[in-house]
């Protein structure tokens, strides 16, 4: 099942928005994409899960490699997660992720944690 | 209840597997958060199958069963390749709980771990591995006197707790409504029974003589020794037909029309 994803560039952040649901088939999707955003120099990154109503481990493997990733280097940025349905938040939670990343309610106010810096 | 189906081992049958989960939760009656934990748990056993046991996709098939008993849904997970049988008591802990050590191997396995009341792995050289992922039922959790009736048109009562002033008068409504309406095969499940006075006693003959004058009967499955001395002591061991299964009381009742 491939995965619809659009990305879109703010000034200070990258959005990305999955949408449908995440696991084995298609997180290398989500993996691929994230990987070329963060290739492409952008290290802040607002992932917008608001049409993500499914996702097992291989969503949170995707997600914890681009923090990683973006954690690397002189200049490290970040990966903020926006507006998760309460199944992603229980996916989140059961994975330890919960505390280790900032989540906002709205892709705006994600989008505002990077323009605060 | 029972289904049996086989999927090619790809990461794209995942999702035909979650849909042909569906029948078991419905039939088990699963609320929907139930139901979500058992399908990512299946997600990620099934996902650690192809990846561990077959060590990519298109390898082998993965038979999926799906049963439901009076207490649970049961799911299992067969496939043919080697042994794979992982330290599950070791993964309480989530993995990638800590920020500095970003392990994420073994997650899957936590997750279902988590998300199921039991899990077990066995090994058959020459046939393969099996997991089988329990999920309690809530409602026979919780509820004291839970009524459920068969295709075959008979009703079981599952009792739990202490057959005396707490749930007596409870069991004897759920028992007069069954009567009046004309249900006379009942079979009471005794398995979380841990005690039974005598107007519990009172209660079960008065019903099994009105079943008995309609050619129906009323019979106790899985009583434990000590509610079982009792019916000893007073005799009652001989006037009801007692088995140690539901499924058997269900095999010797069907037998009645």
């Amino acid at each position: 099942m491939t995965l619809t994803i659009t990305t879109e560039e703010m000034d200070r952040c990258t959005v990305i928005k999955p949408s449908g649901r995440i696991d084995s088939s298609n997180a290398s999707d989500f993996d691929l994409v994230l990987n070329d955003v963060i290739d492409g120099g952008q290290k802040n990154l607002v992932l917008d899960l608001s049409e993500i109503d499914y996702m097992s481990s291989a969503g949170i493997r995707a997600i914890v490699s681009a923090r990683k990733m973006v954690k690397l280097g002189v200049f490290d940025g970040n990966v903020v997660i926006a507006a998760p349905s309460e199944r992603v938040i229980d996916v989140l939670n059961l994975s330890g992720m919960g505390r280790l990343f900032p989540i906002e309610t709205t892709v705006e106010a994600a989008v505002a944690d990077f323009a605060k810096k | 209840m029972k289904q049996t189906a086989t999927f090619p081992g790809r990461y794209a049958e995942i999702r035909n597997i979650g849909r042909f989960l569906v029948s078991g939760y419905d039939a088990a009656e699963l609320e929907d958060d139930a139901r979500f934990q058992v399908e990512l748990a299946t997600d990620e056993a099934t996902t650690n199958i192809i990846e561990h046991a077959y060590g990519a996709e298109n390898v082998g098939d993965i038979i999926v069963t799906w049963e439901t008993t009076d207490d649970a849904l049961t799911i299992t997970l067969q496939d043919t390749g080697p042994r794979f049988a992982p330290d599950i008591t070791a993964l309480e802990q989530s993995p990638i709980a800590d920020d500095e050590n970003l392990k994420i191997g073994g997650l899957g396995l936590h997750f279902i771990r988590t998300l199921m009341d039991e899990v077990h792995f066995s090994y058959e050289p020459y046939v393969g591995n099996t997991l089988t992922l329990v999920k309690w039922r809530k409602s026979a959790e919780t509820d004291p006197i839970l009524l459920k009736h068969t295709s075959s048109g008979l009703y079981i009562i599952t009792v739990r707790g202490r057959l005396d002033h707490a749930l007596n008068a409870q069991f004897e409504n759920a028992l007069d409504q069954l009567l009046v309406n004309s249900h006379f095969r009942i079979i009471v499940n005794m398995q979380h029974v841990t005690y039974i006075n005598s107007s519990g006693l009172r209660i079960l003959v008065s019903v099994w003589r009105r079943v008995r004058t309609h050619d129906g009967n009323l019979v106790l499955a899985n009583l434990d020794d000590h509610v079982m001395e009792v019916f000893t002591i007073v005799g009652f061991d001989k006037l009801f037909d007692m088995f140690d299964s539901v499924a058997a009381a269900q095999a010797a009742l069907e037998g009645i029309t």
